[in-house]
């Protein structure tokens, strides 16, 4: 499916107009956009390391990966929402960017990934799950994000 | 969903995520790496 429609669309939209012309809050959208990325960053590895008994052993796992979930979803819908609105400013150039649907991809893996399986499997007691598949979940989620975050990263350089 | 079968789920969707991603990483440092060689030989 083309998806050039929407980014034509985009980039004539309200947003980029405001994107385009106000540097400065293009800017804070974007410190915004840093901030949830560390954060989201931050609660993949806190809650990944746990589930590798790497960091926080005193702590059950289960009460880790609830207590940074919370703090995913939020950092992930910033994400989303600034995205956007960074998108706007440069959304022809995007559509033509591999790295950028590299990244896209990554993203759309990641959010299946996340609330279709890590999220129901880590519902159940952590002790009652096979272990090594545990640590494969942890590693492979690490791996996902990384990917997102350095493939976003990315779209700089090409 | 029943445990096992997002126990499954769960080894099918990590063992693709190793396979993508050393897939797409070796591709983007090869890239790199033939990009420097044509700027320095």
């Amino acid at each position: 499916m083309d998806l050039l429609f929407l980014f034509e669309w985009l980039d004539t939209s309200l947003l980029a107009q405001i994107s385009k012309a106000y540097g400065g809050v293009f800017a804070v959208v974007q410190m915004f956009h840093l901030l949830a990325m560390a954060m989201l960053g931050g609660m993949v590895l806190i809650g990944d390391l746990r589930l590798l008994n790497v960091l926080l052993t005193n702590l059950p796992s289960e009460e880790v990966i609830n207590n940074t979930q919370r703090w995913f979803n939020v950092a992930l819908l910033v994400l989303v929402i600034s995205g956007i609105f960074m998108s706007s400013a440069v959304a022809m150039k995007l559509y033509y960017n591999e790295m950028f649907w590299a990244k896209m991809t990554s993203l759309g893996f990641g959010i299946v990934f996340v609330y279709l399986i890590r999220r129901p499997l880590l519902k159940f007691n952590h002790d009652s799950i096979k272990p090594w598949v545990l640590k494969l979940l942890a590693v492979a989620s690490i791996i996902v994000w990384f990917t997102v975050a350095a493939s976003g990263r990315w779209i700089g350089f090409s | 969903m029943s445990k096992s079968l997002l126990e499954k789920l769960a080894l099918f969707a990590s063992g693709l995520v190793f396979v993508a991603a050393a897939w797409f990483w070796t591709a983007q440092i090869g890239d790199v790496l033939e990009t420097l060689r044509l700027a320095y030989g």
